[in-house]
């Protein structure tokens, strides 16, 4: 911890560590934010952009104070030193920045992705000026080129902060952006237009303080102002980064990383970003069904909880249960208490995790190993698992995914059908949608509908929010387990 | 305070003089001109401060004039608006792929044709709003679409009053100083 | 047929009714049109040419609207009212001349005492009203049929001394008689004072603005007609018309000549000719009843009394004995 000196700012005596960033410093003291382009938190300086400009005032070499404009990006705290961010001199500059940068800048903010999230239109309202003065044309460059399968570039909307160029090397560890060309010639692009690789672009569109870089599967799917933006935790992989949900019309259009500075810092890789489609899928199911000869009945969730748990007490210690990876700690407890009552050991099924990326991303598609392990839970393979499902007395498989863990299937393939699984007459699902091959399906929600707790890798606990509403009568995979234990009870379980 | 009557004179106490000269006021009445307009055969006189039903503008090229940037959805109080974008091979990347009014839940206020930054919606001179079932209020793009040439007239008008707002706008934030616009966190 | 002895009364009757049905129809779309002219409106127009068969559509509304009867109401009475409001209007039609055909007067029953048999059969109409409000179980109506009878009784005197005045300078019941007794010199000419006092009672006995106190609307909802509707409701108004009817033909019979047309004398004028001006001069009575209903605002209850007590009464009395006294007066000079 650095040493605390007296700071003034706006006339007003603060304390500061010694040798902070500026633009830092005063966000979090007085919770105004000095606007930045090029800046960015997670990303090395390099004071391009000049929109961060304060005046300050600071003894210089020779023991003089002087007073001057100076980038708080690249100023730091200093003893002695004086700042006013919003005197006539500072703001006079920051004007002239923004009127260079928008002389250029195309009026396409109708149809710009990024309009109402974008600080070159928030910083313009909020002291810009509203009309140019600039008689000259505009410059024209190519208004749609492709990077790859993620992101598309606009030459035109581009400021040049280089955010998108520091990026790669500082996160991923190799360059894949330039900027190309020279002085008013300068664009944005990859060295002979190859298109971007790797698992991290999506954040470039993050990063872009305008709509330059904008995300292919985003594009012109909803206007930001409407989406409804939920924090929540990412449950692709078992690194649990800290997102930010969208939702749209009751569907996830689209996911954004939320800053965790112990997990995820800004970032977040792609697989994470784009597998949400499996959320929006119809067809849910919202009642509990029970495979009876030619047929299914429909026996409601609170009949579908009685009749799992008779089986379930019936069956007692033969009984087995595995849960899903993708389970909350406080559905997992719950899979635990309900194993204890009937005398077995609860499981949760552990998929061979894969090789992660070395960056955020770790291969393992279970979310909450850690998480169930520390709880007690066995973890079981998916081949045990095959062996044993039609041996069990009774058998209860529960939470969403898990049959795609089962049979070995992309988590996040919505449109895949999962195959009909041999489980026996007396076997229980808990799953987002039906399933074939089970004696009775009970209805779950989806990672994005229920909240609890996940502990990832680095045995962080972390939380999961209700970003969308479950389909109507839908309960709580917690609830769901509680009811099935209290039949069970009644059918002779030592449960609770 | 007291209001003194006046007595009435003799002849007035007779009232019959009085009784005949507001005959003869109905009288003349009965000869004068109709003022009531006769609605269907007679419309009523459109002029371009007439709001009347929103409609969207078709280009020369046939091509909706409208980029789907959403703020009239956003700016509608009640609703009315429901708007998918998509992108499109033309140079302006963006259209509506579904626009549609629901001119059941419009209530002309023309808070729209305020928002549209690109020309697109006006509230046109078409003021019959009558049918038999709901489905056809919900107007599609194809029903929207009328040429720009009907809208002329409009978009001269509107065009004066917007300005005429930006500039007291203008001169209300040089007041204030900019205090009201919203402050945005960014990374 | 035509020598055949029921062929006259029938023809006489059917042309009485259909004129009396016809003029009272027609009067309804004329007060509307007329009323809508005074505000400068066009009134109904929607309803074939100019709106003419707007009576036709109303009659057939009518005949299609629910007859709605209020709770604990008499049931009998509530279904008289309407026929005894409009049927003793359309008996006293029966008594008015519309000119003479072959010296014999155009008349349904040319009796002897016409003018009683006016009077004590239009008097009955008010009968209709009285019922009408008082099986209604309203208040409203209640209040509405006591206004009437009230009012009938103040302004029925003043109505029948002016007449007396006019009997006596005709020197005749018979109405066919008195129309002859105008030949030369109609009676408003010679009582000025009692065809301004019937005019005013005319008013008043037909229930007409500005003495409509029996439905009068801002007080008392719609009076004797506020429980009504449907056909029961038509009667009354149609009572109302044909009262209106009947009024201003005998205000054409009494004071301007009846069939007389000016210059001309009664036997050198052809019938169609006498029938006309009869017509003419009580559609000048019916316009000036709707012309007035739209001009002058109603009176106020007691101004209504004060009116007929203090004012008609007195006038009419005065002219019964100025015209006595002139009359007997002429009567001694001439025997001298």
């Amino acid at each position: 911890m650095a040493e605390l000196i007296p700071i003034t700012i706006n006339d007003r005596e603060h304390q500061a560590p010694l040798g902070a960033r500026l633009i830092d410093v005063i966000t979090e003291i007085t919770g105004e934010e000095i606007p930045r382009f090029c800046y960015h938190r997670d990303l090395p300086v390099v004071g391009s952009c000049r929109m961060c400009q304060v005046e300050i005032e600071a003894p210089a070499p020779g023991n003089v104070l002087r007073k001057a404009l100076a980038i708080s990006c690249r100023t730091s705290v200093q003893r002695g030193m004086q700042v006013w961010t919003q005197s006539p001199a500072a703001q006079n500059a920051r004007r002239g920045v923004l009127e260079f940068l928008l002389k250029d800048h195309p009026l396409d903010c109708p149809i710009c992705d990024k309009a109402g999230e974008c600080p070159l239109q928030d910083y313009t309202y909020r002291e810009g000026q509203s009309e140019g003065r600039s008689h000259d044309p505009r410059r024209k460059r190519r208004k749609r080129v492709s990077l790859g399968d993620v992101i598309v570039l606009d030459q035109e909307r581009c400021v040049l902060c280089s955010r998108c160029v520091r990026f790669f090397p500082a996160v991923e560890g190799r360059e894949q952006l330039q900027v190309l060309d020279i002085a008013n010639r300068s664009v944005i692009g990859t060295f002979d237009d190859r298109p971007l690789t790797g698992n991290y672009q999506g954040n470039l569109a993050d990063i872009c303080p305008v709509g330059a870089l904008t995300l292919r599967k985003f594009r012109f799917q909803a206007r930001v102002w409407n989406t409804r933006p939920m924090p929540s935790t990412c449950t692709r992989c078992s690194r649990g980064c800290a997102i930010q949900v969208d939702a749209y019309r009751g569907r996830v259009v689209r996911i954004r990383p939320r800053y965790d500075a112990e997990v995820n810092k800004s970032w977040m890789c792609d697989v994470g970003r784009f597998t949400f489609d499996d959320w929006n899928l119809p067809g849910r199911l919202a009642t509990g069904i029970q495979a009876t000869a030619g047929g299914a009945t429909d026996l409601g969730v609170d009949g579908g909880a009685q009749c799992a748990g008779q089986w379930l007490a019936e069956a007692g210690a033969a009984a087995l249960l595995v849960g899903s990876p993708c389970l909350t700690q406080e559905e997992g407890q719950a899979l635990l208490e309900l194993a204890r009552g009937l005398g077995t050991d609860a499981h949760f099924l552990a998929p061979e995790p894969g090789a992660g990326d070395g960056v955020l991303y770790t291969g393992d598609p279970a979310p909450n190993r850690r998480g169930l392990t520390d709880l007690g839970l066995t973890p079981m393979s998916p081949e045990d698992l095959r062996r044993h499902l039609s041996g069990a007395g009774a058998s209860l498989l529960a939470g969403e995914k898990i049959l795609h863990f089962l049979h070995g299937l992309d988590p996040g393939s919505g449109d895949v059908a999962v195959p009909a699984t041999n489980a026996g007459p007396r076997s229980i699902v808990i799953d987002t949608h039906p399933r074939e091959g089970f004696g009775l399906c009970l209805p779950a929600r989806s990672a994005v509908e229920k909240g609890g707790t996940v502990r990832n890798v680095q045995g962080l606990d972390r939380r999961l929010r209700p970003v969308l509403p479950a389909p109507p009568g839908v309960p709580d995979g917690v609830a769901l387990l509680a009811r099935i234990a209290t039949a069970a009870a009644r059918h002779g379980a030592l449960v609770g | 305070m007291t209001v003194r009557r006046h007595s009435l004179s003799w002849s007035e106490r007779l009232y019959l003089p009085a009784v005949a000269r507001g005959l003869a006021i109905t009288l003349r009445a009965m000869f004068r001109p109709r003022f009531t307009r006769q609605y269907p055969e007679e419309p009523m006189p459109k002029y371009p401060v007439t709001r009347g039903q929103p409609r969207l503008v078709r280009k020369e090229d046939g091509a909706p004039a409208c980029v789907s940037c959403g703020l009239c959805e956003y700016a509608c109080p009640a609703f009315a608006i429901t708007i998918d974008g998509g992108e499109t091979e033309r140079f302006i990347e963006r259209e509506p792929k579904r626009f549609e009014i629901d001119m059941l839940r419009c209530i002309l206020c023309g808070f729209c044709e305020e928002a549209c930054p690109k020309d697109a919606i006006f509230m046109s001179q078409e003021l019959e709003l009558a049918g038999y079932t709901r489905e056809e209020h919900v107007l599609g793009l194809e029903q929207l679409l009328r040429p720009a040439s009907d809208f002329e007239e409009r978009m001269r008008y509107v065009g004066e009053i917007n300005h005429r707002w930006h500039a007291t706008e203008l001169a209300a934030r040089a007041r204030t100083g900019n205090k009201d616009a919203a402050a945005a966190g960014h990374p | 047929m035509t020598d055949a002895p029921w062929f006259r009364p029938a023809v006489t009757i059917l042309a009485a009714f259909g004129a009396m049905m016809s003029l009272a129809a027609g009067m309804t779309l004329v007060e509307r049109k007329v009323s809508a002219f005074i505000q400068e409106r066009h009134g109904p127009n929607r309803v074939g040419p100019f709106g003419l068969l707007q009576p036709l559509a109303d009659l057939i509304k009518f005949v299609f609207k629910e007859e709605l009867a209020p709770d604990r109401a008499n049931p009998l009475l509530f279904l008289l009212a309407p026929a005894l409001a409009c049927l003793p209007a359309m008996a006293t039609f029966a008594a008015l001349p519309f000119g003479f055909l072959d010296g014999k007067p155009m008349v349904v029953a040319n009796l002897d005492v016409g003018v009683l048999y006016v009077l004590a059969v239009g008097s009955l109409g008010v009968y209709g009203i009285i019922l009408g409000g008082w099986a209604s179980n309203n208040k409203y109506s209640l209040l509405g049929g006591l206004r009437a009878s009230a009012q009938m009784v103040s302004y029925e005197i003043s109505l029948v001394l002016s007449l007396v005045s006019v009997i006596a300078v005709s020197g005749s019941l018979n109405l066919s008689e008195i129309v002859l007794a105008q030949d030369q010199r109609w009676n408003v000419l010679v009582q000025p004072v009692a065809a301004l006092v019937f005019l005013v009672t005319m008013f008043a006995e037909t229930n007409r603005h500005p003495f409509d106190f029996a439905e009068c609307e801002p007080e008392l909802v719609g009076g004797f007609h506020t429980e009504y509707s449907g056909m029961r409701f038509a009667l009354f108004f149609l009572g109302e018309y044909i009262a209106m009817v009947v009024m201003s033909g005998f205000m054409a019979v009494l004071f301007f000549g009846g069939c007389d047309v000016p210059f001309l004398a009664i036997a050198a004028t052809p019938w169609w000719a006498g029938a006309l001006a009869m017509v003419v001069k009580m559609g000048f009575f019916l316009l000036l009843y709707v012309w007035v209903r739209w001009t002058l605002p109603r009176f106020r209850y007691d101004q209504l009394m004060y009116l007929g007590w203090r004012v008609l009464l007195p006038l009419s009395l005065a002219n019964l004995a100025v015209t006595g006294v002139v009359l007997a007066l002429d009567r001694q000079g001439a025997a001298q």
